[in-house]
C-alpha cells in the first residue's frame, strides 16, 4: 500500500542558503505524524510546502496518490484538501466564532454549513461563544476555533504548526487531548510541527526528527525514544546522562560498570553511552561513593541529583522509595543502553 | 523600522522643533519701517519699493497676496493691524477697507494729484495706476472688429468670445455697463454673453486660449498682453489688442490704488512717492499701465486715457457691486 | 496626566475656526442666514459638492488601495520608484495641476476634469495610509485564507479588507474633506463647490458674512460625514500584529505591466502639469533668482518638518487619549479637527488672523503662528495614519507592559512606538507633503517677506512668469520625493518588521 501523504526529495533554498535538503517521508492514512526539531530547522517551511504556500525548488509532494507539487505539477492551496492551524491561530478578526469555523464551508448550503459548525462547536467545546469576536476569546479558546475552522471542511490532511505552543501547561494538555480525539474520530491524517518532545511523544503515531533542514530519524515514539539515532537526538528527546565507555566483548565498559548495548557495536570502539534517568537504580549504601546532592519532588516520582566521583547525574526514582538528601549510594544502570561510537 | 529611518525621523523631529523654537523671536518695532500689504504682484511693485527704500532709508516690509484676501485679512485684523499701507489691485478691495472705517484721510497735497473719478469720494484712498479693459483677438479668427462691447452678445459671436465672470475687473466693467446703458440693457447683454461665451477663471487663461486659437477673442485687462509679450519676447505674440469705440463701456479703466491705515509718518510720504512724475513714468514704461497723474504719456499702442469713458460711478461702492453681482448671478454665470 | 492635558489643550486650538464662524454668522440678521441657507443656489452647491466628493472619494480609494496592494504585497519590480511615483502627485498644488492640464487640453473644465485632477491628487492620501496598513498583513491569516478559498476576491475579503478597513475609512474621509476644501482645482476648472462659492464671496463681494454662512453650512454637512466615519469604525477590532509578512504575490510578466499602469497616476497628477509648466519655461524669458529659490526651499522644509512633527506628536496624543483612555475631550478635538479640514484654508487662516491678533499679538504672523495654523489644518492627515496603526496594537500589550512595571511613557517608547512606526512614518511624510504644497494659509499667516516654494510658485504664475515659476515647481516635486522615498523603505515586503 502506498502512503497517504508522500514527500520525496523535497529541497528548498532561499537566498543561497539551503532550508530543506532532500527531505523524504511518508504518512499513512489517518495517521498522526509529528515533525520534531528545535526552532529554525525548516519545520515551518516544510509545512508551508505541504500546504502550498511555498514552492519547493525540487522534489515531489503527493496526497492520496495525487501529485500536488512537483517540477511539472502545482496544485493551489485551496485545491489540496489541506487544513492548517497556524501558531497564532490567525482567526479572521472581523468574524464571529461561528463564521470563522464556517469560513471554509462556502460551498455548502447555509443549512448544512450551520449543522457542521454546530457539530464542531460542540466537539471543540465552544458552546455559547458562537457569536463572540476573536478579540473576546482567551488564547485557548482562539486555538480551539482555529482547529475547528481547519477541520470543518473535512480536509484530507490537517497541518498543525505548533498550535499549542503559546498556551499554558494545563490548557495545552486539555486542548491536545481534545484535538487528538477529534482527529481520530474524523480519521484525518495529521502532520504536527513542534519543538516540544513531550507533545510529539504523547500525541503521535510516528515521529520524524529534523535537524538542519534534513530528517535524520523516523519511527514510532517508542522506537525513537528507546533508540535515538545519535547523541543529539537522545539529548533532544529527553534527559539523558552521557557516560564515556569502551566496547569490549560485546559489552560497554563504563565507570558505572559493564552495560549491555541496545544497538550493534564493534569491539574496540570507544564512545558514549546514553542513559535515561529512569534507567538508573540507586542503591542505598553507606560505603557508596555517590552522594545525593539534590532532590525535586513530583509526587509520582522524584528527580534525584547524584554526585559521583566522576560526574553529576540525574536519576528518576519512584516517589516513596526515593533516597533523601545526603544519603550515600551506589549507582547501577538497569537494562540495555544506546552506545554511540566516536567517529574514528 | 530600521535604524536608518529611525535616525532620519528623530533628526527631523529635532530639527523641526528647533526650527519652531528659534522662530519665536518676532522682529522688534523699528520706527523706520513701513508695512505694506500689497495685492499687486511682487514683480510689478518690488522695483519701485526698492527705489523708495533707497531714497528714504525707510525699510519697507511688504506682504504680498491676493487683493481680496488681503482685504479680508485687514478687515479681520481691524484696528490692531500692523499694516500701514494697503496697495490693492482694484477699487472694490479699497472700498471694502474704507467701509470698515480702517483708512485714514489722505492729505490734500496727495489727493490733488489725481482726478476725482479715480479716488475715494471720502478722500480715503487714491488711484495710483489704471488698466483698461480691452478686447484681445486672434487675427486669424477675427476679421471684423466689434465697435461696441454690446455686439459681443449677438449670435455671430456664439462660442467665439471668452470672459472671466468671477474676475473683479469684469465685474467692475459690468457695473460701468449698468451705469452707462442701464440695468435692463446690462441684464440683456449678460444673458446674451452667457450663451455666447467660453468662461475662464482668470484673464491669463483667456489670453492663452486666444493665443492658442481655441477661442477667437476675449475680454481682458490690457497689461496681461504686455506681460505675456515680455515673457515670450517681442514679436512672438499671435493675438492683438483692440479697444471699442470711444465712450463705450467696454473701454473701462480700473484703478489700482492705495490707502493709509496708520499714522506712520512714512505712509503719506510713500503715497506721494508713488504719485511722483518719475515713478508714474516707471509704471507706464515697465508695467504698461496708465498713469493717474496728468501730463504723463500713456504707453504706446493703447487708447489714450482721454478716449476712455469715465462714467460717474464709484467702483469702490460695495452696494453697486452687490447689484452687479446679483445681475451676473441671475445670468447663471457665477 | 500628560496625554490628557495635551489633548485638552488641542481643543481650543482646533476650535478657533468654528468660534470665528459663529461670531461672523451671529452678526448677521437671522432672516438673511435662513434665506441664504435655503436658497436654490445653496441647494445646487450641496449637490455639486456631494457629486464631486462621492466620485473623487470612490476613485481615489480604488486607485490608492490598488497601488498600495501592488507595492506592498506583490512581486512588482521597481518598488521604491513606484512608491515615490504614487506619492508625488500629492506635492503638486491643485492649482498647478489644473493649470498644467489646461495648458495641454484647452477647454478642460467642468465635472469630469475636476474629478480627474482631484482623484489623482488625493489617491496618494489613500496610498500612504493603505500601504502602512497592508504592511501589517498577517502571513498566517493569509495562509489560512489561501487554504480555504480559490477565489481571490474571497481571500481579499477574508484578509486584506479587515487589514485595511479602518485606514480605508479614515483616508476616505480625508479625501472627501480635501475635495470639499479644495479651491485651486475647482476654480480653475470652473466647477462650483462650496469652497469656490466661499472664495467668490470674499473676492467678488467682500462679504465676510456670506462666506461665514456658507462655511457653517460646510461644517454642518461635514458633521454628517464624520458621524458616518465614526459609525464605520465602531467595533473595529485590533488584529494580531504580525511579525512575518506574507510572501509577495507573484505577478504575470514579471509585474512590468502592473508597474506601467501604476505609473499612470504620476503621469496624470505630476507629469502633465510638469511638462506643461516646463514647456512654458522653455518659451519664457523670465528667470528665477537662485538665492530666492534656496531661501524658499529652506522655509518650506522648515515649515514642513516642524509642523509635520508637531502634528504627528499631537496626533499620537489625541489618538492615544481616545483609544486607550477613552478621554472625551480628545474625541472632541479629533472630530473638530476633521470639520476644520473641510473648510477652505482661507477661512481657517482668517479665523487665526481674527483670534491671533487679539489674543497673541506678539505671535501673530510669526513662524510659530504659521506652524500652529498648519498643524490645525493638517492634524487629520496625521491622525488618519496614526489611528489605524495604533488600533493594530493589542491593548493587552499595553496592560502587559504596565504589569511589568513600565511607566506609560516607557511602555510607549519600547512597545507601542516600534510597532506603529510604519504608520507614523507614513503619516509624517504625508503631512510634510501637504504642508510643502500648502498655499492659502501660508500666504496669509507668514511673516512679511517670508516665502515658501508654494508662495513663490503662486507669485510667479500669477504674474505670468512661467519660466521663473518652473524651478519652484521642480524643487517642490523633488522635495516631495524625499519623504516618499523614506516611506518606501518601510514598505518593502522583503524586509521583516522588527518587533522586540
Amino acid at each position: 500500500m502506498t502512503a497517504f501523504v508522500e514527500v520525496t526529495n523535497l529541497t528548498v533554498a532561499k537566498g543561497g542558503s539551503s532550508i530543506l535538503h532532500d527531505v523524504s517521508f511518508a504518512v499513512n492514512g489517518g495517521e498522526f505524524l509529528s515533525v520534531l526539531g528545535p526552532s529554525g530547522v525548516g519545520k515551518t517551511t516544510l509545512l508551508r510546502c505541504l500546504a502550498g504556500f511555498e514552492r519547493p525548488d525540487s522534489g515531489t509532494i503527493a496526497i492520496d496518490g495525487d501529485v500536488v507539487s512537483s517540477d511539472e505539477r502545482w496544485v493551489e492551496p485551496a485545491r489540496r484538501g489541506v487544513g492548517i492551524v497556524p501558531q497564532d491561530g490567525a482567526l479572521f478578526t472581523h468574524m464571529t466564532v461561528a463564521r470563522n469555523i464556517g469560513a471554509g464551508l462556502a460551498d455548502l448550503s447555509s443549512a448544512l454549513r450551520a449543522k457542521r459548525v454546530a457539530e464542531l462547536v460542540s466537539i471543540m467545546r465552544l458552546g455559547g461563544l458562537e457569536n463572540r469576536l476573536p478579540a473576546e476569546l482567551s488564547g485557548g479558546q482562539q486555538q480551539r476555533v482555529a482547529v475547528a475552522r481547519a477541520i470543518a471542511p473535512s480536509p484530507r490532511v490537517v497541518l498543525l504548526d505548533e498550535p499549542f505552543a503559546a498556551l499554558d501547561t494545563e490548557l495545552r494538555t486539555e486542548l491536545r487531548t481534545d484535538v487528538r480525539e477529534l482527529l481520530r474520530k474524523e480519521s484525518i491524517t495529521t502532520i504536527l510541527v513542534t519543538h516540544d518532545q513531550d507533545e510529539a511523544l504523547s500525541l503521535s503515531d510516528s515521529i520524524a526528527v529534523m535537524r538542519d533542514g534534513a530528517i535524520i530519524q523516523t519511527g514510532t515514539p517508542a522506537d525513537i525514544y528507546a533508540q535515538p539515532a545519535d547523541i543529539d537526538v537522545a539529548l533532544f528527546l529527553g534527559d539523558a546522562v552521557i557516560i564515556p565507555g569502551r566496547v569490549s566483548g560485546g559489552k560497554v565498559e563504563t565507570e558505572l560498570g559493564s552495560l549491555t548495548p541496545l544497538n550493534r557495536v564493534r569491539d574496540g570502539d570507544s564512545g558514549f553511552a546514553a542513559v535515561r534517568p529512569e534507567n538508573f537504580y540507586l542503591q542505598p549504601d553507606p560505603a557508596g561513593r555517590a552522594i545525593v546532592t539534590g532532590r525535586q519532588f513530583f509526587g509520582h516520582d522524584v528527580l534525584v541529583t547524584v554526585t559521583t566521583p566522576d560526574r553529576t547525574i540525574t536519576a528518576r526514582a519512584s516517589g516513596p522509595l526515593a533516597p533523601e538528601m545526603g544519603m550515600k549510594l551506589t549507582v547501577w544502570v538497569r537494562g540495555p543502553v544506546n552506545f554511540y561510537a566516536r567517529p574514528d | 523600522m530600521n535604524k536608518f529611518s529611525a535616525r532620519i525621523f528623530a533628526a527631523a523631529a529635532i530639527v523641526g522643533t528647533l526650527g519652531a523654537l528659534t522662530a519665536c523671536s518676532p522682529a522688534g518695532p523699528v520706527n523706520d519701517t513701513l508695512v505694506v500689504y500689497s495685492g499687486r504682484d511682487e514683480t510689478l511693485v518690488e522695483p519701485i519699493i526698492a527705489l523708495f527704500e533707497e531714497e528714504t532709508g525707510v525699510t519697507v516690509d511688504v506682504r504680498y497676496g491676493d487683493s481680496a484676501e488681503l482685504a479680508a485679512q485687514l478687515s479681520e485684523e481691524g484696528a490692531a493691524s500692523k499694516a500701514d499701507i494697503f496697495f490693492a489691485q482694484d477699487a472694490g478691495a479699497l472700498g471694502a477697507i474704507e467701509s470698515e472705517g480702517l483708512f485714514r484721510e489722505l492729505p490734500t497735497s496727495v489727493l490733488d494729484r489725481v482726478q476725482p473719478e479715480y479716488r475715494s469720494e471720502n478722500d480715503r484712498w487714491i488711484g495710483i495706476t489704471g488698466r483698461a479693459r480691452v478686447l484681445v483677438y486672434n487675427p486669424e479668427l477675427v476679421s471684423e472688429l466689434p465697435t461696441s462691447v454690446l455686439e459681443l452678445s449677438e449670435p455671430q459671436w456664439a462660442d467665439r468670445i471668452a470672459i472671466s465672470p468671477t474676475n473683479a475687473s469684469f465685474q467692475a466693467f459690468v457695473t460701468a455697463l449698468r451705469v452707462i446703458n442701464g440695468d435692463d440693457a446690462a441684464a440683456t447683454w449678460l444673458s446674451g454673453i452667457a450663451a455666447n461665451a467660453q468662461r475662464f477663471e482668470k484673464n491669463s487663461q483667456i489670453l492663452e486660449a486666444v493665443e492658442a486659437g481655441t477661442v477667437a477673442a476675449g475680454l481682458i485687462n490690457h497689461y496681461y498682453w504686455f506681460q505675456r509679450e515680455v515673457e515670450v519676447g517681442a514679436g512672438n505674440m499671435t493675438s492683438r489688442l483692440a479697444s471699442f469705440a470711444p465712450g463705450d463701456a467696454g473701454n473701462l479703466i480700473n484703478v489700482a490704488g492705495v490707502g493709509v491705515l496708520s499714522d506712520n509718518s512714512h505712509a503719506n510720504a510713500f503715497v506721494s512717492f508713488l504719485l511722483r512724475d518719475d515713478i508714474q513714468r516707471i509704471f507706464v514704461t515697465e508695467v504698461m499701465e496708465y498713469p493717474m497723474v496728468a501730463g504723463i504719456d500713456t504707453p504706446a499702442g493703447i487708447t489714450p486715457l482721454g478716449d476712455i469713458p469715465t462714467p460717474d460711478i464709484d467702483l469702490s461702492n460695495l452696494n453697486d457691486l452687490k447689484v452687479t453681482l446679483e445681475l451676473i448671478r441671475a445670468s447663471g454665470m457665477i | 496626566m500628560l496625554v490628557k492635558a495635551l489633548s485638552l489643550a488641542v481643543v481650543p486650538l482646533v476650535s478657533v475656526p468654528l468660534v470665528y464662524l459663529f461670531i461672523r454668522v451671529a452678526e448677521v440678521d437671522l432672516g438673511v442666514v435662513v434665506t441664504e441657507v435655503l436658497s436654490p443656489r445653496t441647494g445646487q452647491l450641496v449637490l455639486n459638492t456631494a457629486a464631486l466628493v462621492v466620485a473623487v472619494t470612490v476613485t481615489a480609494l480604488a486607485v490608492g488601495v490598488t497601488q498600495a496592494y501592488v507595492v506592498v504585497r506583490t512581486s512588482v519590480p521597481l518598488r521604491r520608484l513606484l512608491t515615490i511615483l504614487a506619492t508625488v502627485p500629492l506635492a503638486v498644488p491643485s492649482y498647478v495641476a489644473a493649470y498644467g492640464w489646461l495648458g495641454v487640453v484647452p477647454g478642460f473644465n467642468g465635472f469630469f476634469p475636476a474629478w480627474l485632477v482631484l482623484s489623482v491628487a488625493t489617491a496618494p492620501l489613500v496610498f500612504l495610509t493603505a500601504s502602512a496598513a497592508l504592511a501589517r498583513t498577517s502571513r498566517s491569516a493569509d495562509d489560512v485564507a489561501q487554504s480555504i478559498s480559490t477565489s481571490r476576491v474571497r481571500r481579499h475579503l477574508l484578509v486584506t479588507w479587515p487589514t485595511i478597513r479602518s485606514s480605508v475609512w479614515s483616508s476616505g474621509l480625508l479625501v472627501a474633506l480635501y475635495v470639499i476644501a479644495d479651491f485651486g482645482a475647482v476654480s480653475l476648472l470652473r466647477y462650483d463647490t462650496f469652497t469656490r462659492a466661499i472664495f467668490n464671496a470674499y473676492r467678488s463681494s467682500f462679504d465676510r458674512s456670506l462666506a461665514a454662512i456658507l462655511g457653517l453650512v460646510v461644517v454642518v454637512l461635514t458633521v454628517a460625514l464624520v458621524v458616518l466615519y465614526r459609525r464605520a469604525l465602531r467595533g473595529e477590532q485590533s488584529g494580531p500584529v504580525n511579525v512575518v509578512r506574507p510572501s509577495p504575490v507573484v505577478l504575470r510578466a514579471g509585474g512590468w505591466p502592473h508597474a506601467a499602469v501604476m505609473s499612470l497616476g504620476a503621469v496624470v497628477g505630476a507629469g502633465v502639469p510638469f511638462v506643461s509648466v516646463s514647456a512654458w519655461a522653455v518659451v519664457g524669458t523670465s528667470t528665477a533668482n537662485v538665492e530666492r529659490l534656496v531661501e524658499a526651499t529652506l522655509n518650506s522644509v522648515m515649515y514642513g518638518l516642524s509642523a509635520a512633527t508637531l502634528a504627528v506628536a499631537l496626533g499620537i496624543v489625541i489618538v492615544v487619549a481616545t483609544l486607550r483612555y477613552r478621554f472625551t475631550p480628545a474625541t472632541v478635538a479629533e472630530s473638530v479637527s476633521w470639520l476644520i479640514h473641510a473648510l477652505p484654508a482661507l477661512v481657517v487662516a482668517l479665523s487665526f488672523t481674527f483670534v491671533g491678533i487679539r489674543l497673541v499679538p506678539d505671535l501673530y504672523q510669526t513662524h510659530v503662528f504659521v506652524v500652529l495654523g498648519l498643524v490645525v489644518l493638517f492634524l487629520p492627515n496625521a491622525i488618519s495614519a496614526i489611528e489605524p496603526a495604533l488600533r493594530a496594537v493589542p491593548p493587552s500589550w499595553h496592560e502587559l507592559a504596565q504589569s511589568l512595571g513600565m511607566r506609560p511613557s516607557t511602555e510607549f517608547a519600547r512597545v507601542t512606538l516600534p510597532v506603529i512606526t510604519p504608520g507614523l512614518l507614513a503619516g509624517w511624510a504625508l503631512v510634510v507633503l501637504v504642508i510643502v504644497r500648502e498655499l492659502p494659509l501660508t500666504l496669509l499667516l507668514r511673516p512679511n517677506g517670508v516665502d515658501t516654494l508654494a508662495t513663490r510658485l503662486w507669485t510667479e504664475t500669477s504674474a505670468g512668469a512661467f519660466a521663473a515659476a518652473a524651478p519652484y515647481a521642480v524643487t517642490l516635486v523633488a522635495l516631495a520625493g524625499i519623504p516618499a522615498w523614506l516611506v518606501s523603505r518601510g514598505l518593502d515586503p522583503q524586509r521583516k518588521m522588527v518587533v522586540s
